[in-house]
């Protein structure tokens, strides 16, 4: 059984040997493997091109950045997603803009442990892709399922513009699979996770599993909710989104960011204006409640949607 | 006895308000002009409103801890007649010089600050009940061509009633157990005409009148003006005597004309000579 | 990693001296840069020029110096005062007046102007607004070549004294060090930034005793004076080239412009102005050429009508140039046309 956690350092694994401008920087990541041990024992296997970096996340982006202009392909690592924010003058106003302004790509790949786990509190639980896709330049993907976390992986280091990666902290364990694909969807195309008529569910990361388990407890009262998997938020795959609002006309958006802004916001955005006709009713969505992330677990397990708040909204839009 | 209000003044180029600190008298004391009588905050500073004029304090309604916009009274002075001849306040009632009269209005609670935004637009946002149409409905309903009235036959499932597009989809689909055949553009003129009657009136009432006078009048006239032109005419007079029977329904609303249909000068579409002096007046 | 590898601080290894022909050959570019900035404010004031203009005058002489040292193969990632650099680097007069006139024609193409230009395939940086930012991304290219087997490369980037308090400053030296990276940072004290002077931008005596803070070469340089200024930076960028790590270049000098020819200066402190500081390191040198024999004033003279009618003559062949067509331009902000999003709003 390969964990949602071993498949990102296989795929790091897999780059390093492929791909001989592959280098990893960041915090901790060499000897001591990382602190989720995303890179555990790749120091070894590749000396020195696992790099150990100072507290200096401005510096780590920085210098993939340069690396990335002199023609290098660094995947670095952000110790939590929440730290990032220490680094996004280099991610967004360099990486972001290196193409636009001097016609040169910036193939770099930040990877940001993101999402809530049970005690982690308000700067070990933020998700962040929603940030990032505002800035034009940058491509942020959001794998859900241990298949996604490796082929996307290894598909970001090949794409030649800068990558968000947020991986989901509370995936790191939780998920686990039988093997590694040997194909996948590229990325920019979302995946219908589930198959359903009567109302289309929008999400990404660990939401794509609550949102399961939702659909699951429908079932038994005869509703069948079809669940989109985004995989990657931007680039967004709005057809698929429209083409299921198509089928359904009940669109609910399901994310553990933050109400404003986030991607619920973007996806209800581009359905209303393009797909205004699809919809028998209006839009709704769940995402965490609008304050830091508390840091008791049982303040934690009511402040991101789970499979009951899910349910319940989708109930609520089923009966309209 | 006469009256004279406690008003906040303006303590301030930019001061629109000020929260009462302190009410440094009770009702009955007796006060002199400029004395403070009230503290009051502002953004600024904290200041005092004094007494306009000396006399016995008859009530104050400020209350403290709340906020007063400039010109509110806050409470008011019960002064002598030699002072109220002083100040000028027993010349004759003006316009301006209500006060003692507007007391009952005044001592209520003066007005209060009000959030400048009270809660929002009085737009009902319903998406529910029997005449809502989702924009789903109103896209396939125009692709199949059906109005509204033609789902007066479809049981809604959706909330209050709503027709919903399953709704709408099931009950197309049953039609499919019937037999379809294109309509004929007769019968589509036909319908199209039945629906544009709903808008007319479908009830008779038969009135025998005597058409004598008329006839004769008629008779006189060199450009013999058909019976309808004067029915026309005594149905224009009688409208502007009442106009309620030209009023319509519009959604849950009765629209009448304000104007009387008699205000506008009679214009004939012909040449005609039946001035309305001429004409017999109403009858029956 | 080895630190020891990387960290030999004190190279005996003398540099070469700067002869005659190094001095004027920094004395002509200096001379360019001078009055190529100088039509630059003449075409702002014309209003010929929209966005900012920011000029280098009084730094000439330390950025020259910095970039004539550097050669093909190296990394520059100068600042905003660095024309005299730029165009030692490579930077044409024909490509400055370019971006600053908005030609189509332009290195970056209208999407972003002035001193942001760069060619970084050329190992020639496109600066961020963000100052200490480049210090990070240069440090990260030598990096890269390192890991791809290269040898005998330096990266240098120019910063100010304002630069200098930032965090991207701190992190970029300091992660640069740790990797005993081949990074020179010049440090042009010019005593403001913007408005501020050095009383409120840093407290320690020296911004060079921050060398020894992050544990590199540091060296001090008269920024008035071109021959103090080529020697220092021979001397730094060949301890880098050799595997000394990084090294902190420090010269101080006055600005003598405005923080944009938007801004007047009013709040200079005149006694600067007055003081050897505050002197005009282009004058000074062509003192020092007339002293030294090497040429006289005619000859000098015939310099600046020669450059000042090149220059001339390409602006007036830049403002006859096209403008960006916003219908022509792609509007991608991705190289990869199938990461784009194909649902936004018009």
């Amino acid at each position: 059984m390969i964990t949602y956690l071993e498949a990102i350092r296989l795929a790091q694994q897999k780059a390093l040997a492929t791909d001989p401008r592959v280098f990893l920087y960041g915090q901790d990541i060499g000897t001591f493997g990382g602190a989720f041990k995303a890179t555990k024992n790749l120091s070894k296997e590749f000396p020195g091109r696992v790099i150990d970096a100072p507290i200096s996340e401005d510096a780590i982006v920085g210098m993939a950045i340069g690396a990335a202009i002199e023609g290098a392909r660094p995947i670095v690592e952000m110790q939590f997603a929440d730290f990032s924010t220490c680094a996004l003058n280099q991610i967004v106003n360099h990486a972001a803009t290196l193409y636009y302004r001097t016609g040169v790509p910036c193939p770099i790949v930040v990877r940001l442990p993101s999402g809530g786990t049970s005690g982690g509190g308000p700067f070990h639980s933020q998700s962040m892709e929603a940030v990032y896709a505002h800035w034009p330049g940058l491509v942020v993907v959001t794998p859900a399922t241990v298949e996604d976390a490796y082929s996307m992986l290894l598909e970001a280091v090949t794409i030649d513009d800068p990558v968000v990666f947020c991986e989901h902290k509370f995936l790191y364990y939780h998920l686990k699979a039988d093997s590694l694909p040997e194909t996948s969807l590229p990325i920019g195309k979302a995946r219908i996770a589930r198959q359903g008529r009567d109302a289309t569910v929008v999400t990404h990361g660990a939401m794509l599993h609550e949102s399961l388990a939702a659909a699951r407890e429908l079932a038994e009262d005869g509703f069948e909710l079809e669940i989109v998997d985004l995989r990657s938020v931007k680039p967004l795959d709005t057809d698929t989104v429209l083409a299921s609002v198509a089928r359904t006309g009940r669109l609910l958006c399901v994310s553990e960011e933050w109400p404003w802004g986030g991607v619920t916001s973007e996806v209800i955005a581009r359905v209303s204006s393009e797909g205004f006709g699809l919809l028998d009713v209006a839009p709704m969505r769940v995402n965490a409640k609008d304050t830091p992330v508390p840091y008791h677990p049982d303040l934690w397990s009511v402040h991101r949607p789970t499979a009951s708040t899910i349910a319940a909204a989708a109930r609520r839009l089923l009966q309209i | 006895m006469a009256l004279v209000p406690i008003k906040m003044p303006q303590l301030g180029e930019s001061i629109a308000e000020a929260t009462i600190v302190r009410i440094l008298f009770t009702e009955g004391d007796q006060v002199q002009a400029d004395t403070d009588l009230i503290e009051v905050e502002t953004n600024k500073a904290v200041m005092a409103v004094t007494a306009p004029c000396s006399g016995t304090l008859h009530e104050i309604v400020a209350e403290a801890g709340t906020s007063y916009p400039v010109g509110a009274v806050l409470g008011q002075i019960e002064i002598t007649a030699e002072e109220a001849k002083r100040l000028g306040l027993d010349e004759p009632e003006t316009p301006a010089r209500k006060a003692p009269k507007k007391r009952k209005e005044v001592s209520s609670a003066p007005q209060k600050v009000e959030p400048t935004v009270p809660g929002g637009l009085p737009v009902p946002a319903h998406a529910g009940g029997v005449s809502y149409l989702s924009p789903r409905m109103k896209a396939r309903m125009a692709e199949l061509g059906l109005r509204a009235a033609d789902l007066s036959s479809i049981a809604g499932s959706g909330a209050g009633g709503r027709v919903t597009i399953e709704d709408l989809e099931r009950f197309m689909s049953g039609i499919e157990n019937n037999r379809i055949t294109p309509a004929s553009p007769m019968r589509k003129a036909v319908a199209d005409a039945m629906i544009r009657s709903w808008s007319r009136p479908l009830a008779t009432v038969g009135i025998p009148i005597q058409l004598d006078k008329l006839l004769t009048h008629r008779k006189s006239h060199p450009e013999k003006p058909g019976p309808a032109l004067y029915a026309l005419r005594a149905l224009a007079v009688a409208l502007g005597e009442n106009s309620a029977p030209a009023g319509r329904l519009i959604g849950e609303a009765s629209c009448t004309r304000r104007r009387s249909i008699s205000d506008s000068p009679w214009r004939p579409r012909t040449e005609c000579s039946c001035r309305s002096s001429e004409m017999p007046t109403s009858s029956r | 990693m080895a630190r020891s590898l990387y960290k030999t601080r004190n190279m005996s290894k003398p540099s070469e001296p700067v002869t005659e022909p190094d001095y004027l050959k920094a004395y002509r570019i200096m001379l360019t840069s001078r009055i190529v900035e100088e039509k630059l404010a003449n075409l702002y004031r014309a209003g010929m020029i929209k966005g900012g203009v920011f000029l280098g005058r009084g730094q000439e002489a330390l950025s020259v110096s910095v970039g004539i040292h550097l050669h093909r193969g190296d990394i520059f990632a100068p600042l905003i005062r660095d024309q005299a650099g730029r165009l030692a680097f490579g930077d044409t007069v024909l490509d400055t007046l370019r971006t600053y006139l908005g030609s189509q024609l332009g290195s970056m193409r209208g999407r972003d102007g002035n001193i942001h230009r760069g060619r970084p395939r050329e190992g020639y940086y496109a600066m961020i607004s963000h100052l200490g930012a480049m210090i990070p991304a240069v440090a990260g290219g030598l990096l890269a070549k390192r890991l791809a087997g290269e040898q005998g490369f330096v990266g240098a980037t120019c910063i100010g004294d304002g630069g200098t308090s930032t965090g991207a400053f701190h992190e970029g030296l300091n992660a640069a060090a740790v990797d005993g990276l081949p990074l020179v940072v010049v440090v042009a004290n010019n005593q403001y930034a913007y408005s501020t002077p050095n009383s409120r931008q840093y407290a320690c005596a020296d911004l060079v005793d921050k060398a020894a803070g992050y544990g590199v070469a540091g060296h001090k340089a008269d920024g008035t004076n071109l021959l103090d200024c080529l020697q220092t930076l021979r001397k730094a960028v060949s301890a880098a080239r050799v595997g000394g790590g990084p090294q902190l270049v420090v010269a101080n000098l006055l600005r003598l412009v405005g923080h944009g020819e938007h801004d007047d200066f009013s709040y200079l402190d005149k006694k600067l102005k007055q003081s050897p500081v505050g002197s005009d390191c282009l004058l000074l040198a062509e003192q020092h050429i007339i002293a030294q024999g090497w040429k006289n004033i005619g000859e000098l003279a015939e310099w600046k009508r020669e450059t000042e009618d090149e220059v001339n003559a390409t602006a007036d062949r830049v403002r006859r140039e096209p403008t960006p067509d916003p219908e022509e331009d792609d509007w991608e902000a991705l190289s990869r046309a199938e990461y784009r999003e194909q649902h936004t709003a018009p």
